[in-house]
């Protein structure tokens, strides 16, 4: 893969608007080019170069083009939103709306994730080793369908309304995940190795909640079916694993507590908590 | 404003006038139209080689009143369309539900230069005022909400018809409305118990009377008013298979009504795509547009505007809340449901209009049959019922469809297989002329308005005039994209004799007039202690905070109308 390396000058004041920072818009163009490429900052157009150092070389096809992005990016908004392929490396803390309607590719987070990040996540790899903040791969207002696809692994802890209205796709936690996880859920996989703060699957239709921890507060409208041990939960990480190269650190064998729910909505929902 | 402007050497359409595509000049000064000037112009445009209409006019679009609830309950329509401001015009947010300043230059941009809301009810008149202040570039009225109004409901139950004719004109002077709007009648009111009306001859629930009699008195009053519009019906059944029976029936209901003097027509029946439902269920649902066309062919007295369905995702609102529930619950998609007080209920719901799926298909192909078939196009006109059927910037669109048989034959390609054996509309050749267009965008819609001051170009009409970029000495009509595109981007649209747009974009934003119509009459003492006793008892509003004073309408146009 051809490197293309962006190192933030300076913390900029105000938060910008970079959603120009993708492979696609990157492959074929010169880093001249690339340096010229607009970001906002409120209403005012400025240019990448104007905050970022550009180096490394020139690629040609999209799927070939790897951006590093180095320095505190807490006030860069948007990256990769909406790429198809390629792969982008943060080493670093990335701002809001990051990854947002992303359709494939890979994006790789070293720091923290602020909110509102994988919003409407379609396709694609997204790993995050730091924390996330709060609406993370959620829908935006109004929307009928959040998170559509592909695999997230955040290797700390998720704030409150992760996966809100999820449709398909997964969702791995290493740590705690907060209130309202999964709520309006219609499927998918949400699986946290921590503890679960308060109504996880809130209005869920379908889907699978998976707590290796504690949840806060169950609400009334799920139901406690029996304890066992599925055989899926245990093929599920083993495809992860061989398929898709996430070894989750986590001992999957043994006994489950399986609730399903929320029967205010259609009820084929299923919470598992690991019992050991 | 005081400006004098010659639109030199294009073809102008100007059917009320009777001039079909004539190379001629239009003289334009202090903002009407003239036979002939002497001396020095200050404009000069050169439309050689272009189109040039009266500025269009919009009979049933729905721009104002539950509009803000519904801009409130979709976000994500908002998300996809936002529009910057220029140095000429504000920002705002489009598609299927534009901000008003959004609205206002969209419409413009295609050469519209009057709109009509059609259903205000009385309780949300000052919202949909305060709304219209907001809409620039268009002249534009309300249609007031009165089909299931309790006092409509007991005046026709005693009846007392007098009191209601009194009634309609303190109501429409009250809330400064431009004419009448009857939304399933009855129905509503059956809906505050849960159900509703199906056809003409169904009880209302706690009132010994039928749908016809509320439609048949309204449009008596309305014809004895001498409003200067018909009375504007969305029938009952709206949406459900087989329900073109009941719309026959109301055309029939109306027949023997006698039109007030100078005109022909008492009914207009709104949006009558929805309408036009044969078969029994969705599963053999059909096109009952045939008969629809049949019956407006033979009858003078019925116009229709089409409610044109455009396949994409757009947002349904109406008054009629039973029908809104009833689609709820047959999308699943969210929705929102109200009762206002005695006078309506409403109801939005998300849509999105699908190419592959049947029911949408047929919906498609009934508006352009209702088009095609009707052999006159002062009787049917265009539309979308905006945003019900889809947004009305797609109106280039079903202008295209209407004038190329080609651009028809290719979506039919595109859409669900039902098309060929649930309609007939692949086997239709008809194509609209432009002088046709002119009739059933502008001129008709105008002249069923009763505007005496728009639609056409003869002398004393409003300077309303739009151009485009056609040339109909070389109109291909197989290359059709390039008619969306001219009418999509006007050449120039000219308001009151300024040039508003210039190549599709807005030069300059200019503030329409607001029409409604003063009833002028002595005052009935009992209704006046009827108003007074229901708004004390049931009303959320006193009777004085109810009026829309003249405040709410800072650039209006009474029309004058004594009642005898």
């Amino acid at each position: 893969m051809k490197k293309i390396i962006l190192t933030l000058k300076k913390e900029p004041a105000l938060p910008i608007e970079a959603e120009t920072i993708t492979p696609e818009n990157f492959a074929g163009r010169t880093l001249d080019e690339i340096k010229k490429l607009i970001v906002w900052r409120g209403k005012r157009k400025e240019e990448l170069g104007d905050y970022f150092k550009v180096e490394g070389e020139k690629s040609e096809e999209v799927s070939e083009t790897h951006i590093i992005l180095k320095g505190d990016l807490s006030k860069v908004k948007y990256i990769g939103k909406q790429m198809a392929t390629g792969k982008i490396t943060v080493k670093g803390n990335a701002g809001m709306h990051l990854a947002d309607e992303m359709r494939g590719g890979e994006i790789v987070v070293e720091g923290n994730v602020s909110d509102w990040s994988a919003t409407e996540f379609r396709n694609g790899i997204l790993r995050i080793k730091g924390n996330v903040g709060n609406m993370f791969a959620s829908a935006y207002p109004g929307n009928p369908r959040g998170m559509r696809g592909g695999i997230i692994v955040i290797e700390g802890k998720a704030g409150n309304s992760l996966a809100r209205k999820m449709r398909r796709g997964t969702i791995i936690v290493y740590d705690s995940v907060g209130d309202n996880l999964a709520a309006q859920m219609i499927a998918g996989t949400v699986i946290s190795l921590g503890n679960i703060g308060n109504r996880p699957g809130m209005l869920m239709k379908r889907g699978t909640i998976i707590c290796f921890g504690k949840i806060q507060e169950m609400l009334p409208t799920f139901i406690y079916d029996n304890t066992y041990s599925p055989l899926f939960i245990r093929y599920y990480f083993k495809e992860l694993r061989e398929k898709l190269n996430i070894r989750v650190p986590v001992k999957v064998e043994g006994l489950y507590e399986r609730y399903h729910g929320d029967v205010s909505e259609l009820g084929k929902g299923e919470i598992f908590i690991y019992k050991g | 404003m005081k400006s004098r402007m010659i639109i030199k050497n294009g073809y102008v359409y100007d059917p009320i006038n009777k001039i079909n595509g004539e190379k001629m000049d239009i003289y334009i000064e202090n903002g009407k139209i003239v036979e002939e000037f002497t001396g020095n112009s200050t404009e000069i445009i050169n439309a050689e080689g272009k189109t040039v209409m009266p500025g269009g006019v919009d009979i049933h679009s729905h721009i104002a009143g539950k509009l803000n609830s519904a801009r409130v309950f979709r976000p994500e329509d908002h998300r996809t369309d936002p529009v910057p401001k220029t140095s000429v015009t504000r920002s705002g947010v489009g598609y299927s539900l534009p901000s008003t300043f959004v609205t206002g230059y969209r419409y413009s941009a295609m050469g519209y230069t009057t709109v009509f809301e059609p259903a205000v009810t009385p309780l949300e008149a000052k919202h949909a005022h305060e709304e219209l202040i907001d809409t620039p570039m268009i002249d534009k009225g309300i249609f007031v909400c009165v089909g299931n109004n309790y006092f409509v409901l007991k005046y026709i139950k005693e009846g007392e018809y007098e009191k209601l004719k009194h009634f309609i004109a303190w109501l429409l002077k009250t809330v400064k409305g431009y004419s009448l709007k009857v939304v399933n009648p009855g129905g509503q009111e059956t809906w505050k118990w849960g159900k509703n009306v199906n056809n003409l001859d169904d009880k209302v629930k706690g009132y010994d009377i039928t749908p016809r009699d509320i439609v048949t008195n309204l449009t008596k009053v309305n014809e004895e008013l001498n409003f200067p519009h018909t009375n504007h019906v969305h029938c009952n059944n709206l949406g459900s298979p087989g329900n073109y029976e009941v719309t026959l029936e109301t055309m029939k209901a109306v027949e023997g009504i006698k039109p007030k003097k100078g005109r022909k027509n008492v009914l207009h029946i709104a949006h009558s795509q929805f309408n036009s439902y044969a078969g029994e269920n969705w599963g053999n649902f059909s096109s009952g547009a045939a008969e629809i066309a049949e019956y407006l062919n033979k009858h003078g007295h019925i116009t229709t505007c089409i409610g044109q369905v455009i396949f994409t995702n757009t947002t349904t609102i109406t008054s009629d809340g039973p029908w809104q529930y009833r689609l709820y619950l047959l999308t699943k998609n969210k929705w929102a449901g109200a009762d206002t007080e005695l006078e309506t209920s409403g109801g939005i719901v998300p849509y999105i209009f699908k190419k592959k799926n049947p029911v949408n298909t047929i919906q498609w192909a009934i508006g352009l049959e209702l088009m095609l078939l009707t052999k006159e196009p002062w009787k049917v006109f265009i539309g979308t019922d905006h945003p019900n059927g889809g947004p009305f910037t797609f109106y280039p669109l079903i202008i295209a469809w209407l004038m190329s048989r080609k651009a028809r034959e290719e979506m039919i390609q595109k859409v669900h297989k039902v098309v060929h054996s649930r309609t007939q509309l692949a086997s239709i050749d008809r194509e609209y002329s432009l002088f046709e267009v002119a009739v059933c965008t502008r001129a008709g819609t105008a002249k069923a308005l009763g505007l005496s001051e728009k639609g056409h170009l003869g002398v004393g009409a409003d300077a309303d005039v739009a151009i485009y970029n056609l040339n109909p000495e070389k109109l291909d009509r197989g290359n059709y994209n390039e008619i969306i595109k001219a009418f999509s981007r006007a050449a120039y649209t000219i308001k009151d004799g300024e040039v508003v747009v210039k190549d599709g974009e807005v030069v300059k934003e200019v503030y329409g007039k607001t029409y409604w119509t003063n009833f002028q009459y002595t005052e009935d003492e009992e209704l006046r202690e009827d108003l007074e006793k229901v708004f004390r008892d049931y009303y959320t509003v006193s009777l004085s905070n109810f009026e829309v004073p003249l405040t709410y309408l800072p650039n209006n146009k009474p029309i004058k109308i004594e009642v005898k």
